[in-house]
């Protein structure tokens, strides 16, 4: 299977996974809320927003999985923690109008297959799903 | 996380401030509101210790005490001829008052009176009895129910924010350990903090045997005095301590209340620990070991 050039030069917003697809919560959003939220949506990462809806920072099963192995807190306790206490900061993004090679380049690189996708102001679409661009490539071959 | 300081008081009474780098503030007076002349009489005693300790303070007593065990226990004088008296303690001593509701629609008449309103440990997570203590506007004490984790009173904290009040302190009276039977767990009070709120200890309920004596509570008060040097040394803001001068004749919490010849010897050590863990804080920094 070949991938032509124009499919790679297309720009991540069209293909973004918006709001209403992806897991996004607010800052004081309890953890046990977030996991319910990344398992109701099938999707390994959460995006934790302030109330400008501007990325906090991000909860990927990587942190949770990390989190199992050094939490030492009774679990309950760590469930009624606030998404922000846990979120990743300044986590890999991309914008709107990068390509979707680019995104590709990140995925590899990086080894992730999520990443918010930012608008020109720096707030939150939605995110890029490696899952949903296989789709997308299946479907136009 | 930033810590918050609340206000307490208004008007020509002296205000009270809790929180952060200011005196340890003691809330107390005796549990139930006996007569009009008891609670002046208490006022009077616990004014003269307090001042003589150059010590804020807050009188708390209760007009209806509706968590008793048994229906024939003093059930306290009524909401009426309680907030009358306790009018008359706040004007003729200029100290702020706190009392506590247990019926959604006594909250507003509490408030009216009240410079600090608290909601019972037993209604801690009650969404009614929280959005009434809130609608009042004033201050609101809030004490962890002997059931609830520390972490969980969060919840209530949050549910308090979203009727729109921002002041609140956060107490710990123990927490059931099986039955009959209360704890203190002395990370209660950092856990707590971290809502940016200030804390308090209710050392007296912490002694409490919860209804460990058939239809009425009982109570250790020899664990008073060391239990309050630690909930100071651990950084409380305030401490809470219901007195009586005749322990076994009070009419309600008899097995708990201290007796107030006790009160300047504890509230002594404890405001000096006070001091010396500011000075801690202020010659070592804030505890900075680093979470898992």
């Amino acid at each position: 299977m070949s991938i032509n050039n124009n499919f790679l030069k297309q720009k991540i917003k069209n293909l973004v996974l918006d709001q209403s697809e992806s897991a996004v919560v607010e800052e004081k959003t309890i953890l046990k809320e977030t996991l319910e939220k990344m398992i109701f949506f099938k999707i390994g990462m959460a995006c934790v927003v302030n109330k400008n809806n501007i990325l906090v920072g991000v909860i990927t099963d990587g942190d949770l999985r990390r989190k199992l192995l050094t939490n030492q807190k009774p679990w309950s306790a760590l469930l009624n923690d606030d998404a922000v206490d846990h979120c990743k900061k300044k986590p890999i993004t991309i914008r709107e109008n990068d390509s979707l090679k680019k995104t590709i380049d990140i995925f590899r690189k990086k080894k992730v297959w999520d990443l918010p996708v930012l608008d020109k102001k720096g707030k939150l679409l939605g995110i890029i799903h490696l899952q949903n661009i296989l789709n997308i490539m299946m479907k136009n071959n | 996380m930033k810590q918050k300081i609340i206000k307490v008081g208004s008007g020509k009474i002296k205000k009270v401030l809790i929180g952060k780098q200011n005196p340890l503030v003691f809330i107390g007076g005796p549990c139930a509101i006996e007569s009009k002349d008891h609670a002046f009489y208490m006022a009077k005693k616990i004014e003269k210790i307090c001042k003589s300790l150059k010590m804020p303070w807050i009188y708390k007593s209760c007009y209806d005490k509706d968590c008793r065990s048994s229906l024939s226990s003093f059930h306290g004088v009524g909401i009426d001829e309680g907030l009358k008296i306790l009018e008359g303690v706040r004007n003729e001593f200029g100290v702020p008052i706190v009392s506590d509701f247990s019926d959604p629609s006594d909250a507003d008449l509490t408030g009216k009176v009240c410079d600090l309103i608290q909601v019972p440990a037993y209604l801690c997570r009650q969404t009614s009895i929280l959005r009434a203590a809130s609608l009042t506007k004033k201050p609101i004490h809030l004490k962890k129910g002997q059931f609830m984790s520390p972490w969980n009173m969060k919840n209530s904290v949050r549910k308090i924010e979203e009727f729109k009040n921002h002041n609140i302190l956060l107490t710990d009276r123990g927490t059931f350990f099986g039955y009959n039977m209360l704890v203190n767990d002395m990370r209660n009070f950092s856990i707590m903090a971290e809502t940016g709120y200030p804390v308090c200890f209710d050392a007296t309920h912490s002694i409490q045997l919860p209804t460990s004596m058939g239809n009425i509570s009982g109570g250790q008060r020899e664990f008073i005095p060391s239990l309050v040097r630690a909930a100071v040394s651990c950084g409380v803001n305030a401490l809470f301590m219901e007195v009586h001068n005749d322990p076994k004749n009070a009419l309600s919490d008899a097995n708990t209340v201290l007796d107030i010849k006790y009160l300047k010897l504890i509230l002594s050590q404890a405001k000096e620990l006070h001091i010396k863990r500011l000075e801690l804080q202020r010659k070592y920094g804030e505890d900075n070991v680093h979470k898992q």
